[in-house]
């Protein structure tokens, strides 16, 4: 017995001297309890009333729409979103969840079906990816229009041909104009907290929300995410207004033929709506820290304040960023990461502010729109336009289709930016 | 931080293998991460799972193709050759490519038998994860029995009582060869 457990000790240091030799951390089990109880202490006083739980993005998403007691939902299953609408035909089936589950051909009547429930009042909700979503385009438009509070989680994949199951923000970034307001969520935590804002902001600008994270970087990657309690979230979403709704009483109509001036109005009001959106997004972020512990704004800063060269990212390829401005920041260089959550309202003041006087800056785009670049890059770029004191720009376009982007990839990124390289550069 | 792959075959278990695995870590207080090879997993075709270990969040967002220790239920030698890992727990069926030399610790355990002793699978196939996992847990030393049940109990929805049996056997006849 002695014996053995000399032998445990010996390999277990063999082994742990092993890892420190590669520079890998081992948590030493007072290191860990330790962090076990800051994030205990944490928890307790700035996180009140939740648990925490090892939940894929898709489940993260799910367990979002099920706090926010949505009461329709029409979705159609495509990999890699099929775990969502499983999830919550679960959830209604053991009936944790008091909702309509319908059951439709395909994600143009999906959409469809959460148009009706919205414009008579109901909370809908949907979710899809890639060719879903593109063949949603045209009732994407029409949802605006209408001003309908939709919220719909697109799990980015890759559009066709060829044919990719894989991560590429290809999908959404091609709905940009359509009028919906889109938040690229990094981490599984994100996902939940974005879709229980997304139906807060929505429901007070009447515009839809597309929450958008990455296929199976997220979507079915397993991680502790807090949920919070249903009681506290129906609080968060209490309304105090009333929006415009189909109702036989009270006969109106949505949708209905506008001539070029009445047109005009309504394409202008929603713009305007996408500006207050805009104010909305970080007052909700606000009161979403004060009651559950964790704040979100269109942009983030990251190691931002005296850097030189910065990193421009959007949706999970930001936790790795982070990752490198941390290893770069040991090494000395002056860097630091934006991270750009919202695509639609884009935050152009806040960007300006944030690049303004920074030397130089590398967008990386998990995009490509053929035949301009990446379209964070080219919104970046126009919201710097006629700005003192621009940063050299750099695009990337990296990981389309599900390339894998890894930390020495971005570690080449920023060689190559501190060269002052401007224009595009193409990582893989 | 500790990166951990799993590899075996479409109806081995090896992404629920994964999953028991990164929630034991979670209950014994660590953060973790952990995701299947991201694609289409089908019966019989090669599949892997990973897991990260670390005592603060984890940010990253890649694949791990240099883990530092491997569960093998089912690998091609090919496969093996190209990695490097510090530990090693496999199967008894697991050819180890002989350019690992002895330079890594190696453990081995029979989880087909013992799965099929436990009636997990069937004729055809039997599932010897949670036996691996058992085997793991001995291997490392780094998670108690107790929070590997834990997991399964909380992890699996039916056979519950034969995994942590084929789990303790696991543990219990898992042996070190080798260095």
């Amino acid at each position: 017995m002695a014996a053995g457990t000399v032998c445990l000790c010996v390999r277990i240091y063999a082994l742990s001297s092993k890892i420190k030799r590669q520079g890998l951390i081992i948590p030493t089990v007072k290191g860990v309890e330790s962090a076990h109880m800051n994030a205990n202490a944490k928890r307790s006083s700035c996180v009140p009333s939740s648990s925490r739980k090892l939940l894929t993005g898709n489940e993260a998403a799910a367990l979002g729409a099920v706090l926010c007691s949505v009461e329709v939902i029409a979705a159609y299953p495509i990999t890699p979103q099929t775990t969502i609408v499983e999830t919550l035909s679960e959830a209604i089936a053991k009936g944790e969840l008091r909702a309509q589950f319908m059951e439709v051909e395909s994600e143009h009547s999906a959409l469809a079906a959460c148009m009706g429930a919205s414009a008579v009042g109901a909370r809908a909700y949907t979710a899809t990816s890639s060719q879903g979503l593109t063949l949603m385009h045209e009732l994407l438009f029409w949802t605006a229009g209408a001003r309908l509070p939709i919220v719909m989680v697109n799990v980015n994949r890759a559009v066709g041909a060829p044919w990719n199951i894989w991560a590429d923000q290809l999908d959404s970034v091609a709905q940009r104009d359509t009028g919906w307001m889109q938040f690229y969520c990094e981490t599984n935590q994100e996902v939940l907290d974005t879709t229980i804002q997304a139906y807060r902001i929505s429901e007070n600008v009447l515009l839809p929300s597309l929450v958008v994270m990455d296929a199976f970087y997220l979507s079915h990657t397993w991680e502790p995410v807090y949920v919070p309690e249903k009681r506290l979230v129906t609080q968060f979403l209490k309304q105090s207004y009333k929006r415009p709704i189909l109702d036989v009483n009270r006969p109106c109509s949505f949708g209905a033929l506008a001539g070029p001036d009445n047109y005009f109005i309504f394409r202008r009001s929603m713009h305007m709506a996408m500006e207050e959106a805009l104010c909305l997004i970080t007052q909700v972020g606000t009161e979403f820290e004060r009651m559950f512990g964790r704040r979100y704004e269109p942009v983030e800063e990251y190691q931002l304040k005296d850097a030189h060269s910065v990193f421009v990212t959007a949706g999970s390829i930001t936790g790795t960023a982070r990752n490198v401005v941390d290893s770069l920041r040991v090494e000395g260089e002056r860097v630091g990461l934006l991270k750009i959550r919202n695509l639609r309202p884009f935050p152009i003041e806040r960007v300006r502010k944030a690049l303004m006087g920074k030397k130089r800056c590398a967008v990386i785009d998990r995009n490509l729109s053929v035949g301009g670049g990446g379209v964070f890059y080219t919104e970046v770029k126009a919201a710097l336009c006629g700005c003192k004191k621009v940063p050299k720009l750099m695009g990337v376009v990296a990981g389309l289709g599900g390339k894998d982007v890894k930390e020495h990839d971005l570690m080449k990124v920023y060689r190559t930016l501190e060269r002052d390289t401007q224009g595009l550069l193409w990582l893989g | 931080m500790i990166e951990i792959a799993v590899y075996g075959r479409g109806g081995q278990g090896v992404v629920v293998a994964s999953h028991i695995l990164a929630h034991a870590y979670f209950l014994a207080g660590y953060e973790v991460q952990a995701f299947p090879m991201f694609g289409p997993e089908r019966r019989g075709t090669p599949v892997q799972a990973y897991i990260r270990v670390d005592a603060k969040p984890v940010r990253k967002r890649c694949h791990i193709s240099d883990p530092a220790e491997v569960i093998l239920l089912h690998a091609d030698t090919e496969i093996l050759k190209s990695l490097n890992p510090q530990l090693v727990v496999a199967d008894a069926g697991v050819v180890l490519p002989k350019t690992w030399g002895d330079k890594r610790e190696v453990w081995v355990c029979d989880g087909m038998t013992i799965a099929s002793k436990c009636h997990l699978g069937n004729e055809l196939v039997s599932v010897p994860n949670t036996a691996l996992l058992g085997a793991y847990c001995r291997a490392t030393g780094r998670l108690k029995k107790k929070t590997l049940y834990e997991a399964i109990g909380e992890i699996l929805h039916k056979h519950v009582k034969d995994n942590i049996k084929a789990c303790r056997m696991g543990y219990q006849k898992v042996r070190k060869i080798g260095k």
